[in-house]
């Protein structure tokens, strides 16, 4: 009777005893900060003083009284513009090109995923210089190929700085690129046999057939990767710190310099909720905009 | 369906809370990890073995600071020696200046930060402003404060009445010149020069027309505000840059004035374009200009100079930064290089005082350090270096030309990170055509208002 019991409680708990770790690290360090962020973006909290409660007035002041709030804002939808659909686009070609049956693909897979592995460091910060700078690499190519080309530097100018940081991101494809290889690779091939014998051509089998098989994880891709371009912070800081003119402001960054430089904690919590709020707008409006184009299985 | 699809939205929701929470730490961890790794290297391997009289067995403490490798070596050795001496043993933390004082500040907060910390003298009043951090070194009669100029002591490193730091060395803004450069160019510059704003001009005009492919004066945004927008609006006001009451001494004139001579320094191709510089902004050092040998003046701390000396630059020589005819002020900033102070929650006040102390005023250890930090702030440390040959001389001729032409010694608000930013800012619209120096000066003074009534609590 005893052990009944026993083998039924912990039929009952086991699972939850495993889970344990998670849990205590997710409220340890996702559920209480986030908590307390919000809390803080309530008072004047500096992280070293006794802060005080002062209602809605950060809030109040992002909206009213803070003149990099909007230049912020826009090089940020701007990035997440020119960042995700490219992203996106070159994740599934390479994708879809990893996926032949080649010899050796595997290493080529490695050396794709190399550039996710590097993330925003110095030596990004380098090769982005060397690469883009008026005596770099880019320079040298055009002016290879257009005699008469006036080199340009494209990191230094207000114009080119936002586009140059948004390659950084698009390099950075290695993520996307795994999901949806092993998207591709769970496309049946009697799907692909089928479509032959109706006498599809390769588009109208893409189109038709991988598009679709793969959409649950363009749609997973698609919200993943806006929420971490929205968020970013690496591209900006290591390359332009956010100029020329601001036009590299990042939200993000913003966020930092608030929160780490100026040490006005309780203004950048308020910032982030901010920035909270909108991400999960755009993840409802992608959820919406989804619907009926994406094919489950079920 | 419908209800997958809620399911999904949860999930993401519960992600999202998981990196907004942390303002995007994976990516914030990025560029200070490199430093972490940095600073977990090269840790001291000395084998030094603690000596029996010694009474500091069994004490572990931690000693932050920022440089280059130089002073990374020197220190370390320092603090080997010490061990072996006392068989005190300290935990060398160090890295770049890049994100040190952000990462000072979050240790202060989550009480991990270093016993024994390397400052920049602003940070003591910015500290002050958010609560007790730092051992008032007067209570306890460790320091041997005889061998210190305390007027000199208490005058930068004192808060109210409490003495938070110790200087460690002396620095000044002076200007630079590659001799090599001035020899080719037939520039006309040595120790002796005392050049105004417009001198600085007339003479880059006829260098640039001898040698258009060289640089005159070799910058970043951060320099041009700091060495020379910041000087050239203090030489026309005086005083501070920002009172202790809050308030500032400059007119919209005065700050149109510098931008416009910014600009002009830009326009008649003097310093680089900023679209160039922008790349290398808060890291001159990794421009290669100056190191090819391609830039004949830069104004820099006078503590800068090894740092400014590799194989293509091997004689620089340095003299007073200009200053505009009749000036109200030299608006030469002449600081302690750095300071050193003791946590007030360190595991030992007293062991931490008695290194402060060894490492600035013995022998040894001064012999050991030598001018990794600048020209040492005590007299009979300059003293035994000087005896030794261990201080570099065109190190000390640039902190004698800066000491003996420097402005008002500025106040803690001097460096304000925000108000700095907001100057960088609007500095680099001017110099991007963005604004023009009458509208920069407006915006300047309109934006400053609101971090200055933060400072003062409003």
């Amino acid at each position: 009777m005893q052990n009944n019991k026993w083998k039924k409680w912990k039929r009952k708990y086991t699972g939850m005893f495993y889970l344990t770790p998670w849990i205590i690290g997710f409220l340890a360090f996702q559920l209480y900060p986030l908590v307390m962020s919000f809390l803080y973006s309530f008072t004047d909290f500096t992280m070293l003083n006794d802060y005080k409660f002062v209602g809605l007035q950060n809030y109040i002041k992002i909206f009213t009284n803070d003149r990099l709030f909007l230049k912020s804002m826009k090089a940020t939808f701007m990035y997440v513009a020119i960042a995700l659909p490219l992203k996106m686009i070159i994740s599934l070609f390479i994708a879809g090109l990893l996926n032949q049956k080649l010899k050796g693909i595997s290493i080529f897979k490695v050396v794709y995923y190399l550039p996710s592995i590097f993330g925003g460091s110095v030596a990004i910060t380098i090769l982005w210089r060397f690469i883009f700078m008026k005596t770099g690499l880019l320079n040298t190519l055009i002016g290879a190929v257009f005699s008469g080309y006036k080199a340009f530097d494209w990191i230094g100018s207000p114009k080119t700085s936002l586009p140059v940081i948004s390659l950084l991101q698009v390099w950075q494809f290695g993520s996307s690129m795994v999901l949806f290889l092993a998207g591709l690779k769970q496309v049946p091939d009697s799907l692909y046999e089928a479509a032959d014998i109706d006498g599809a051509n390769a588009v109208q089998k893409y189109f038709r057939i991988t598009l679709p098989m793969l959409s649950p994880i363009i749609l997973f891709n698609l919200v993943m990767q806006m929420i971490q371009l929205f968020q970013d912070f690496t591209a900006a800081f290591v390359i332009t710190g956010g100029g020329a003119l601001k036009e590299t402001y990042l939200y993000g960054l913003m966020l930092y310099e608030n929160g780490f430089r100026y040490f006005k904690m309780g203004y950048a919590s308020a910032q982030s909720w901010i920035l909270f709020v909108i991400i999960i707008l755009f993840t409802f409006a992608i959820f919406r905009l989804s619907d009926g184009l994406v094919h489950y299985e079920d | 369906m419908r209800k997958k699809r809620m399911m999904a939205l949860l999930l993401t929701g519960v992600i999202l809370a998981g990196v907004i929470t942390g303002c995007g730490n994976q990516q914030t961890e990025t560029p200070e990890a490199a430093e972490e790794t940095e600073t977990a290297q090269e840790q001291a391997s000395e084998e030094a073995q603690p000596q029996e009289e010694s009474g500091g067995e069994n004490v572990n403490l931690r000693f932050c600071w920022w440089g280059s490798d130089t002073r990374h070596e020197k220190t370390l050795e320092a603090l080997a020696k010490y061990e072996e001496l006392t068989g005190v043993h300290i935990e060398g933390e160090y890295s770049t200046i890049s994100s040190y004082y952000e990462k000072l500040v979050t240790q202060l907060a989550g009480g991990t930060a270093p016993d024994i910390i390397q400052l920049d003298y602003p940070w003591i009043t910015e500290l002050a402003a958010q609560g007790d951090f730092f051992v008032n070194l007067e209570e306890y009669d460790i320091i041997d404060f005889g061998k210190f100029d305390m007027d000199y002591t208490k005058g930068w490193c004192s808060e109210g009445d409490k003495l938070a730091a110790l200087p460690m060395a002396q620095n000044g803004f002076t200007l630079f010149f590659n001799r090599d450069v001035v020899k080719e160019t037939g520039l006309s510059i040595d120790e002796s020069t005392e050049w105004s704003w417009e001198d600085l001009i007339a003479e880059g005009e006829k260098f640039k027309a001898a040698n258009p492919d060289k640089v005159f004066l070799h910058s970043d945004l951060h320099t041009l505000e700091k060495n020379v927008f910041k000087p050239y609006v203090l030489q026309q006001c005086g005083g501070q840059w920002i009172n202790d009451d809050f308030t500032v001494n400059f007119t919209k004139e005065q700050l149109a004035n510098a931008y416009a001579y910014l600009l002009e320094l830009e326009e008649k191709d003097l310093i680089q374009p900023l679209e160039e510089t922008m790349a290398y902004n808060g890291n001159i050092d990794q421009n290669p200009i100056w190191a090819n040998g391609e830039a004949a003046l830069l104004i820099r701390w006078a503590s800068d100079y090894p740092s400014l000396i590799n194989d293509n630059v091997q004689d620089i020589g340095c003299c007073r930064l200009p200053v505009i005819e009749g000036a109200a002020d030299t608006g030469i900033n002449c600081k302690p290089s750095m300071v050193l102070a003791i946590n007030k929650d360190s595991v030992s006040v007293e062991e931490c005082l008695k290194f402060a102390n060894w490492m600035m005023t013995d022998e040894e250890a001064i012999k050991i350090l030598g001018d990794c930090r600048g020209v040492p702030a005590t007299a009979e440390a300059r003293g035994i270096l000087e005896e030794n040959d261990l201080l570099n001389p065109d190190l000390k001729t640039g902190i004698e030309i800066a000491s003996a032409n420097a402005g008002t010694a500025q106040n803690g608000y001097h460096d304000n990170s925000e108000i700095t930013s907001i100057s960088t800012e609007i500095l680099s619209r001017v110099l991007y055509k963005d604004l023009t120096p009458e509208e920069a000066a407006e915006e300047f003074l309109n934006t400053i208002q609101d971090p200055l009534a933060t400072l003062a609590g409003n």
